[in-house]
């Protein structure tokens, strides 16, 4: 019985530490933004004058993939390597081996947000409100052309549309206590004290290693309708109860495949990508580097390799 | 050691049932006067005209058989055709008429009480490409409209250049409808006018009762859903007769495929007007055993 035991407890134990040697590596790392990617300039409708808010609120999601190479001589700003062109009009492929975001779309219940809300950006409704209402002068309104201006109806609304019980579940909301009754934050970006700039953490899931690949990406900056141009709007669930008639909007499919139908000028794209030197998954997995990556070229007033 | 004994039989037991499941039945022999991968050639682009009366499609159709391919080896046969510069449908028609019995307890479909015969039907899948894409040598060996693409770390990436995706047999989109049903498919050529263009017909089985994969195909100018809507439906009917028999030509001569077998002609007519249960009735022998 003794050594049956021993026995048992060692199965366990080896297989605890089983390692697959799988091709594929989680990369987690850290993205800088400079405080400039996150100023908005607001403009008054009725005078035309123009006020920069500098907000995390303004920063847009942030897409990275993992790319065989960056090359310079493609367009204005680096972007990856691209297969052949197949299609007349459309560039070519640039066959990411992985990537992932930080903040998505996520739909605020009102089809005015559709494609404006990016989640880990807003704390509660109060903040959303504030941000549109507020600070954008651009109010929030319901179905009916309505402002909405109440955070407690804004609640209620979202509830009674997703048949939720809890704020907790709205994952625009950022600010929250989650269903163990703790006080949660899950806002992405934090501002370093020492340099003003935006950091947050990033995770790319199951990422297929080859030695020398790279880490790009680039931030989507809102519009002067604070809208997005990597957002689909027709696209995501349509909502057709009573006499709605619209869709919650969502990212394009392809926007690691072909960034470059995707970026356009403000946007902020990575310059310097991160090199992955492990000669291979298993190595990547032992040396854990520490990975940091700045997205700090302003597409259309940087140049390639020289000043502002 | 009492373990052993019983391992002995146990081993023994199992062998001897395993030596009995050879499963040959389930495979088609080749058959030296039809091989299993053939090249048909060009065919024409049919016009409305020329498809839309089912007397003028019978003529200006093409049809064909196909073996059994030597095993471990695709089979199938291709075909080109010269682009319009719009949309064409290419459609294919195998052998024979297939359809699903109705068991249900209550409420059963009388016209598909019968089981199909299962060894009378094959089926082929459809993809198309440009001629420069195709991977294949017709006649010889089957191929595909795929490439591969290195990247600068030496990733390879498979290009796909098949431009035909088949809508299954309840039109849902990029599947297979199945044996014997009609596959089709839509392709844009205006990107492309004037040049030639490779359809390959995938053998994906051969019946089992003769070996011999018969077979209609044909390529009509104009998207599929306009021609389905004209003549009435894109599925079985569509092409018919493509059982084929040998039949003297007008100079004595044997024709292999210059008629319809007029057997499986009756059963695709009874099946085309819903009368399948009354055929099977009266030719149990052209029907699955009941």
């Amino acid at each position: 019985m003794r050594k049956l035991s021993i026995t048992l407890v060692a199965l366990v134990a080896t297989g605890c530490t089983f390692d697959e040697h799988l091709p594929q590596v989680d990369v987690s790392g850290k993205v800088i933004l400079p405080k400039e990617a996150a100023t908005y300039t607001v403009i008054d409708p009725k005078t035309g004058l123009e006020t920069v808010v500098e907000d995390a609120r303004a920063i847009g999601p942030v897409y990275l993939g993992v790319f065989p190479n960056i090359r310079d001589d493609l367009y204005d700003y680096p972007h990856p390597e691209m297969g052949p062109v197949i299609v007349d009009g459309t560039p070519g492929n640039t066959y990411p081996y992985g990537g992932g975001t930080i903040g998505r779309f996520d739909f605020a219940c009102f089809s005015d947000l559709a494609c404006r809300i990016t989640t880990g950006r807003f704390t509660s409704f109060e903040d959303i409100l504030d941000w549109y209402n507020v600070v954008l002068g651009d109010p929030v309104v319901d179905e009916f052309g309505a402002v909405v201006d109440s955070p407690d109806f804004f609640r209620s609304y979202c509830y009674e549309l997703f048949q939720y019980t809890a704020d907790y579940e709205l994952t625009f909301l950022s600010e929250f206590i989650n269903a163990d009754g703790i006080d949660t934050n899950t806002l992405n970006f934090e501002v370093n004290e020492s340099t003003g700039d935006y950091e947050a953490d990033f995770d790319l899931w199951q990422v297929t290693y080859k030695s020398d690949m790279k880490i790009w990406g680039w931030m989507d900056t809102p519009s002067e309708k604070f809208t997005f141009s990597t957002c689909d709007p027709d696209r995501g669930q349509y909502n057709s109860k009573y006499t709605n008639d619209f869709y919650y909007g969502t990212n394009y499919t392809d926007l690691l495949n072909y960034p470059s139908k995707y970026i356009f000028e403000n946007d902020w794209v990575v310059q310097e990508p991160y090199t992955f030197t492990s000669t291979d998954a298993d190595g990547f997995r032992a040396d854990s580097p520490e990975i940091e990556i700045r997205i700090d070229f302003k597409n259309g007033v940087d140049t390639i390799g020289g000043e502002e | 050691m009492r373990l052993f004994p019983a391992s002995v039989l146990v081993c023994a037991a199992l062998g001897s049932i395993s030596c009995d499941r050879i499963g040959r039945d389930y495979l088609t022999p080749m058959n030296d006067n039809w091989p299993g991968v053939k090249h048909i050639g060009e065919i024409p682009v049919l016009t409305s005209a020329e498809f839309q009366n089912p007397n003028d499609r019978i003529l200006n159709i093409t049809y064909d058989r196909l073996g059994a391919a030597e095993p471990g080896k695709f089979g199938g046969a291709t075909a080109t055709f010269t682009s319009t510069g719009g949309s064409v449908c290419i459609m294919v028609d195998p052998e024979a008429v297939f359809w699903n019995q109705s068991v249900a307890k209550q409420g059963a479909k009388e016209a598909y009480l019968y089981p199909d015969n299962y060894y009378d039907d094959g089926d082929i899948d459809i993809e198309v490409g440009l001629t420069a894409y195709y991977t294949g040598s017709p006649g010889y060996e089957m191929g595909d409209f795929a490439a591969i693409y290195e990247d600068s770390l030496g990733n390879e990436v498979r290009l796909e250049f098949n431009e035909c995706f088949m809508p299954g047999y309840g039109s849902q989109p990029d599947a297979h409808a199945g044996r014997g049903a009609l596959e089709y498919c839509t392709i844009d050529t205006s990107i492309h006018p004037g040049k030639s263009y490779t359809i390959v017909l995938n053998a994906y089985s051969v019946p089992l009762d003769d070996g011999l994969l018969d077979y209609a195909v044909a390529v009509v100018d104009g998207p599929c859903a306009d021609i389905g809507q004209a003549a009435g439906g894109l599925d079985e009917c569509l092409l018919p007769r493509e059982s084929r028999v040998s039949v003297e030509d007008e100079n004595g001569d044997a024709d292999p495929l210059g008629g319809a077998d007029a057997d499986f002609d009756l059963l695709e007519q009874a099946f085309c007007n819903g009368e399948i249960y009354e055929f099977c009735s009266d030719n149990p022998d052209l029907c699955g055993e009941l």
